[in-house]
């Protein structure tokens, strides 16, 4: 019979299995199940952590004055889709200024700055004019100085509207 | 805990009767021997991880057997390209000695790997596992029809390949 035959075949074709030690997949089941609960549980704490940020935003409108970690006391309730809306907008609005999240920042060695202090240089655009004009070389205020000193932290290499930083 | 909740040592069991089944046809469906025990071993490692929602602990090994059917499927998927790149390593043994079985099992396997995946699948499940038409359908997540004409489409490429009769299977007749 050609089913006999193909059975004779196929089991010929797989060969023999070698041995296999069950305990050696019982521990990589067991270290799998281990590694998928210590995920599940980090992925907990970032978005715990990560709520407890959100709420402690200096600016936000949230409850923030309800203390630390209080996620029921985060919920708000809507009317409905255009109530969320007006007020996702108004939230982000307040959190976003030009440079980005919470007033954004300009780099400076070591880091970000803030961009709150007031410039004390001026910007690159007039130094390149005041070069260009051939007047002597207006060195740049990092250069000279520590970083941060003479600009209250801020780049010098912001192109311009850094007085529009609130 | 849920790992002490396990039944570890009805696992360990599991391992024990499914092993050989899971690696030969794993072996069939790949066409590589070290790549079917990973996915013999990784198919028990994901039966182990799902054990608290299997219904019965007979469903363990069908969850087993489908896990491993899908992971080859996706295995063959993913290097198929390079298989096709790659010159054939096995040396040609058609003509060989027909009391040889290796020479019988090499050129089964190469008449295997020229089928698609879907026929080679539906083909040893139901005759290396010797699985009814209903269990391979439900393995292989279609109907019962399909199995069928998926295993009559393989049988012709393997009589047309040499490898079994002219006489037509059982199978064959009643759909005939």
């Amino acid at each position: 019979m050609t089913e006999e035959q193909l059975r004779r075949l196929l089991d010929g074709a797989a060969g023999e299995a070698p041995m296999a030690d069950p305990d050696d997949v019982l521990r990589i089941g067991r270290a799998k199940v281990k590694r998928r609960r210590l995920t599940a549980a980090a992925t907990a704490v970032v978005l715990i952590a990560g709520g407890a940020t959100a709420i402690a935003l200096p600016g936000s409108k949230g409850p923030a004055t309800h203390g630390p970690i209080r996620l029921a006391g985060a919920l708000t309730s809507y009317t409905d889709c255009a109530h969320l809306l007006a007020d996702l907008q108004q939230r982000s609005a307040a959190d976003v200024g030009p440079y980005g999240f919470n007033t954004g920042g300009g780099f400076v060695h070591g880091g970000l700055a803030p961009t709150a202090a007031p410039l004390a240089g001026p910007a690159y655009g007039a130094q390149k004019q005041l070069r260009a004009a051939g007047d002597a070389p207006v060195a740049a205020p990092a250069a000279s100085a520590p970083a941060g000193a003479a600009t209250g932290g801020v780049a010098t290499t912001t192109t311009s509207g850094a007085s529009g930083a609130s | 805990m849920w790992g002490e909740r396990r039944d570890d040592e009805a696992f360990k069991r599991l391992v024990d009767q499914t092993w050989p089944q899971l690696v030969r046809t794993a072996r069939l469906l790949t066409g590589d021997d070290a790549a079917a025990e990973d996915l013999a071993q990784n198919a028990l490692v994901k039966t182990y991880e799902h054990w608290g929602s299997l219904r019965a602990p007979e469903a363990a090994s069908a969850y087993a057997r489908t896990t491993l059917v899908r992971d080859c499927v996706r295995w063959r998927t993913r290097n198929r390209r390079e298989e096709r790149r790659a010159p054939d390593a096995l040396p040609e043994r058609l003509g060989a000695d027909p009391y040889d079985s290796t020479g019988d099992a090499l050129r089964v396997r190469r008449a295997l790997r020229t089928l698609p995946d879907e026929q080679r699948a539906a083909l040893v499940l139901r005759y290396l596992l010797d699985l009814s038409e209903e269990e391979t359908a439900a393995t292989l997540g279609v109907a019962r029809g399909t199995v069928k004409s998926r295993c009559s489409r393989a049988i012709s490429t393997l009589r047309a390949q040499g490898l079994l009769d002219d006489e037509p299977t059982a199978f064959e007749r009643s759909t005939a």
